[in-house]
C-alpha cells in the first residue's frame, strides 16, 4: 500500500504485492496483487476503458470473461463528465458499475500526446481542452485530485513523459522531475488507504538512467519495480501490466497465435471455421470467421462486439498462460514456443524480441 | 403445400373486438415450437440483433420465439450460404430461433434513382424496382450494403434453399404502394405479378426436398385501389400459404390513418376456415399496433425500438392498464414532465432513420441527464435498468461510446417486447380498451 510520509511509516505498510513463483532464467514472476476491489492474479493484461466504457462489450460480459482489473483514462473522464459527476455517482465503479478492480492512469501520457499544444513546465502540463477549448493546467496534485474522485484502486502518478526515442538532457531532467512529482502525488493523495499509488520508471532506454530513477523512488516501491508496457513490448521485469493499445486500432482484426486475422478480407468469405479453435471465448464458441466477415460488412455494430469479446478473452487467456508457465517453472519454454509459433522460424523473429529476451537469459534458437 | 399447412396450427383463444388472442402451434423444423398471436418478430440486421451478440440478446426478457431475417441483407451472401449448407440460423448462431425472411428490411434508406414514390415523407422503406418489360416481369431487386441483387423467381428460390428459413415471404410486386394515389392500373399490375411469383414460387417449392420444410407467406398487394386489394386477398387465399403478409400499408402515421379503413376491408375477405395468419410490414408503432390488431393483424415487425436506439432514444411510454391508484399517481406525473419537454415535431436526424423522435421516448441526449440517477424507466427488469442510470448513457452519448447503443437496444426491445405482453393479457382479461386508451393519451 502506498503512503505518503516519513520513511518509518513506509516500513509498516502492508504490500499489496504477495510473490508466488519466479522464474529462475529470466526474472518472470507470477504474483497476486491485493487490491480493494479483490485479488488479480499478475502478470495480467488489462482492458483498456478509455471514457468509462470497455468498447461495446458490457460489465456483465467483462465479468463473465474473468476480467478483474482494467484501466481507465483520467484524461478523457477529467473533461467528460468529469470527476465532481463521477463522485456523485459514488466513483467510476460506481458509474460504470464495475464490481472489480480499476486503474487509472494520471492524464499526462494522453495529454502530451493528443495534446497539440500542451506545455510542460516545473508547475505541471499547461493545455488547452479540445472540447470547451479552456487553458488548464494538470499538475501532480490535480492530477491526484481527479483520480481520488474517480475512487479507483490503482492511481498512477503524473509523469513528466518524454518520447522513448528521446535522447540528451531532456530524458534526464524528465527523470529527475518525475521523482519530485511523485513527492507531490504522494503529499495530495487524500486516500492513501483506498487507492494505491503506483510510480513510473523513467529514463528512456538508458539503463543507467532508470537504476538512477528506481533508487530515486525512495518510497514503497522499492520493493517491486513497476513496468506498464504499452504496445507489442513485453518486458519481463517484475510485475507486468500490458496496456493493449491494438484494440480498435485496426477495424475488423482479430488475435490468434499466429498474429491476426483481418477479417473483413475477401480469403475469410467462406471460412467457416472459428477465430481461434482453441479458443473458449464465446465468439469461437458460436460464430465461424465467414459470419463474422459478412456481418463486419454490414452496419451492424455487433460485429465489432464479438471481436471484443475474443480479443479480450485471448489475451486474458494468454496471459494465464504465461503465469501457469512461471508457477511451473517452465517459462523460457512458453516463450520459445510462443515465439516460434507467432513467427515460425527463430530468425524470423523481429529482433527487439530476440535481443530484449537474449538479455534475460531466453535464446530462441 | 397441404401437409405444411396441416402442420402449423393457429389456435385462438379468443376474439374481441376483432383482435384475435391465439398460439401458433408446431412451428419450426421439429414441429414442436410455439408462437404468441398477437406477437412481434425480433428485428435483426445481416442476421444479426442490432448491436447485440448472442449473450447481450439472451440477457433481454420474453425475447420472441421467431426473429426477422431480410433479404435484402442476405441475398448478396447466398452463394456463401449454399456452399455452408447448413441454412442461415446455423450460420447466424441462432439455431434454436424460428426465423421468418422478409424481402425488405423496413428501416434502409432509399437507393438512389430507383425510387419511384413521389412522397417525400415516405422516406424509409423503398428497395423495391420490379423489373419491366411490360410483356412480363423477370425479377424483383434488393438493396443490399453490397449493391443491387436482382432475383428472378428461381434465384429467389434458390437464395431460400440456401437460407432454408422456417417462413418466407414470396416473391412480390410492392411498388404499387410506392406511389402516390396508385393508378387502377399499377395496383392492377402489382396484383397480378404477385399471384405470377406466388404461383412460380409454389411450384419450385414442390419440387425442392430442401424446402418442404418451409413456409411460404403470400403478399397481398393492390395499392390503395379496394377492388384491387380485395382481389389479391380473395386469390391469394386460394393458393396453399401458411399465411398472409399485408404489403404497402407502411409509411408515416398519416398514411397508415387513411388506409386503416382498407386494411379492414382486406382482412375481412380472408377465409375463416384456413389458418389464417397475418402480418403486416413497415408497422411498428405501439399506436399503429394497436389500430391493426383491431383489424385483424396478428403479428408484426419490431424495428421501432431499433429506430429509438439510433437516435439515442429510450422507450418510456407505460403499457400498465391497471397499475395500482397510488403508483399511477407517480408514473403519471413522470410522464406528464417527460412529455412536457417533448416537442411535437421534433426532428432528430440520424444516419439510418429520418424519423421524428416520438412520445413514446425520452431522449438521453439532453442535458437535463446527465446528473440523472435514475434507470432509464423506473421499475423496467431490463439489463440496463437493472444496472445502469440515465446520466450513464448521457454520458456514453455524449461520448459516442459503442456501448450506449448496445444498453439502450437492451432496454427498448425489452420495452416493447413488454408491451406485445400487456397487449395479450389485455386480451386474455378484456382490458384493451383500457391500454388503448392509455397509449393514445401518451401518443402525441
Amino acid at each position: 500500500m502506498a503512503a505518503a510520509g516519513s520513511p518509518a511509516s513506509l516500513e509498516s505498510a502492508p504490500r499489496i504485492m504477495r510473490l508466488v513463483a519466479e522464474c529462475s532464467r529470466s526474472r518472470a514472476r507470477a504474483g497476486e496483487l491485493r487490491l480493494p476491489h479483490g485479488p488479480v492474479a499478475t502478470p495480467v493484461f488489462m482492458p483498456v476503458g478509455t471514457q468509462a466504457t470497455m468498447k461495446g462489450i458490457t460489465a456483465e460480459q467483462l465479468d463473465a470473461l474473468g476480467c478483474r482489473i482494467c484501466l481507465g483514462n483520467t484524461y478523457h473522464l477529467g473533461l467528460r463528465p468529469g470527476p465532481e459527476l463521477i463522485q456523485k455517482a459514488h466513483g467510476l465503479h460506481g458509474f460504470m458499475n464495475w464490481p472489480h478492480n480499476l486503474l487509472t492512469d494520471s492524464g499526462g501520457f494522453q495529454m502530451v500526446s493528443l495534446v497539440s499544444l500542451s506545455e510542460v513546465t516545473e508547475e505541471g502540463v499547461r493545455f488547452r481542452s479540445p472540447y470547451d477549448g479552456d487553458e488548464t493546467l494538470l499538475s501532480p496534485e490535480r492530477s491526484v485530485e481527479i483520480q481520488n474522485a474517480l475512487g479507483s484502486d490503482i492511481i498512477m502518478q503524473l509523469d513528466d513523459v518524454v518520447s522513448s526515442t528521446v535522447t540528451g538532457p531532456r530524458v534526464e531532467e524528465a527523470m529527475y522531475r518525475s521523482i519530485r512529482w511523485l513527492d507531490r502525488c504522494i503529499a495530495a493523495h487524500r486516500q492513501p488507504d483506498k487507492q494505491n499509488l503506483f510510480a513510473i520508471i523513467q529514463g528512456g532506454l538508458d539503463a543507467d538512467l532508470r537504476a538512477t530513477c528506481l533508487e530515486g523512488r525512495a518510497t514503497p516501491h522499492r520493493d517491486w519495480g513497476l513496468c506498464i508496457a504499452k504496445g507489442p513490448t513485453w518486458a519481463w521485469h517484475g510485475m507486468v501490466l500490458r496496456q493493449w493499445l491494438l484494440m480498435g486500432k485496426r477495424f475488423g482484426s482479430a488475435l490468434v497465435p499466429t498474429g491476426n486475422l483481418q477479417l473483413k478480407k475477401k480469403q475469410y468469405e467462406r471460412d467457416f471455421r472459428p477465430i481461434d479453435p482453441e479458443c473458449a471465448c464465446p465468439t469461437c464458441q458460436m460464430h465461424s470467421r465467414a459470419f463474422l466477415h459478412a456481418l463486419l460488412h454490414s452496419d451492424n455494430t455487433a460485429a465489432l462486439h464479438h471481436l471484443t469479446v475474443h480479443n479480450i478473452a485471448y489475451q486474458l487467456q494468454l496471459m494465464s498462460a504465461v503465469r501457469a508457465s512461471i508457477v511451473e517453472k517452465r517459462f523460457p519454454d512458453f516463450v520459445r514456443n510462443f515465439m516460434g509459433t507467432m513467427y515460425g522460424d527463430p530468425t524470423l523473429c523481429p529482433a527487439w524480441a530476440t535481443e530484449a529476451l537474449a538479455s534475460v537469459g531466453i535464446t530462441l534458437a | 403445400d397441404l401437409e405444411q399447412s396441416l402442420r402449423m396450427k393457429l389456435s385462438l383463444t379468443a376474439v374481441v373486438n376483432g383482435c384475435r388472442l391465439g398460439k401458433i402451434k408446431n412451428l419450426g423444423k421439429t414441429g414442436d415450437r410455439t408462437m404468441d398471436i398477437p406477437g412481434c418478430l425480433l428485428y435483426t440486421k445481416t442476421g444479426s440483433a442490432p448491436h447485440l451478440t448472442h449473450h447481450t440478446l439472451h440477457n433481454i426478457h420474453g425475447v420472441p420465439a421467431m426473429a426477422q431475417l431480410t433479404l435484402s441483407s442476405l441475398a448478396e451472401h447466398h452463394e456463401v450460404l449454399a456452399e455452408y449448407k447448413e441454412g442461415v440460423g446455423k450460420f447466424i448462431g441462432m439455431p434454436e430461433s424460428l426465423l421468418y425472411c422478409s424481402l425488405h428490411d423496413p428501416v434502409s434508406p432509399c437507393p438512389a434513382g430507383y425510387v419511384t414514390n413521389k412522397y417525400s415523407g415516405m422516406g424509409w422503406f423503398i428497395g423495391v424496382r420490379v423489373g419491366l418489360p411490360e410483356d412480363g416481369v423477370k425479377s424483383v431487386s434488393v438493396w443490399g450494403v453490397g449493391g443491387r441483387v436482382e432475383m428472378t423467381v428461381s434465384k429467389f428460390m434458390a437464395i431460400q434453399q440456401a437460407l432454408q428459413p422456417d417462413w418466407f415471404q414470396c416473391l412480390s410486386d410492392g411498388e404499387a404502394s410506392c406511389a402516390e394515389a396508385s393508378s387502377i392500373k399499377r395496383a392492377r399490375k402489382s396484383v397480378d405479378r404477385s399471384l405470377l411469383f406466388l404461383d412460380n414460387c409454389l411450384r419450385l417449392q414442390e419440387e425442392s426436398e430442401v424446402l418442404q420444410r418451409s413456409t411460404i407467406i403470400g403478399v397481398i398487394e393492390g395499392g390503395d385501389v379496394m377492388e384491387e386489394r380485395l382481389r389479391s386477398a380473395r386469390e391469394t387465399a386460394k393458393r396453399p400459404v401458411g399465411g398472409f403478409l399485408l404489403d404497402g400499408f407502411q409509411g408515416n402515421p398519416v398514411t397508415l390513418e387513411t388506409r386503416l379503413h382498407l386494411l379492414s376491408s382486406v382482412t375481412a375477405e380472408l377465409p375463416e376456415d384456413k389458418p389464417r395468419l397475418v402480418l403486416i410490414c413497415g408497422v411498428s408503432r405501439p399506436d399503429e399496433v394497436l389500430e391493426c390488431i383491431e383489424r385483424g393483424v396478428d403479428l408484426f415487425e419490431s424495428f421501432f425500438p431499433y429506430q429509438v436506439t439510433e437516435r439515442g432514444c429510450a422507450l418510456a411510454f407505460s403499457f400498465d392498464y391497471q397499475p395500482n391508484p397510488e403508483e399511477t399517481l407517480l408514473q403519471q406525473n413522470g410522464t406528464q414532465e417527460e412529455i412536457k419537454y417533448v416537442h411535437q415535431t421534433k426532428k432528430i436526424k440520424t444516419t439510418h432513420c429520418n424519423q421524428e423522435m416520438t412520445s413514446f421516448e425520452i431522449n438521453l441526449k439532453e442535458k437535463k441527464y446527465q446528473e440523472d440517477f435514475e434507470p432509464l424507466v423506473r421499475g423496467c427488469s431490463c439489463y440496463c435498468c437493472q444496472n445502469h442510470t440515465r446520466a450513464y448513457i448521457h454520458h456514453l452519448l455524449v461520448t459516442n461510446e459503442l456501448l450506449a447503443g448496445v444498453l439502450l437496444m437492451m432496454h427498448n426491445f425489452e420495452h416493447y417486447f413488454g408491451f406485445f405482453h400487456s397487449i395479450r393479457e389485455a386480451l386474455k382479461s378484456g382490458r384493451l380498451a383500457q391500454l388503448k386508451e392509455l397509449i393514445r393519451r401518451q401518443a402525441s
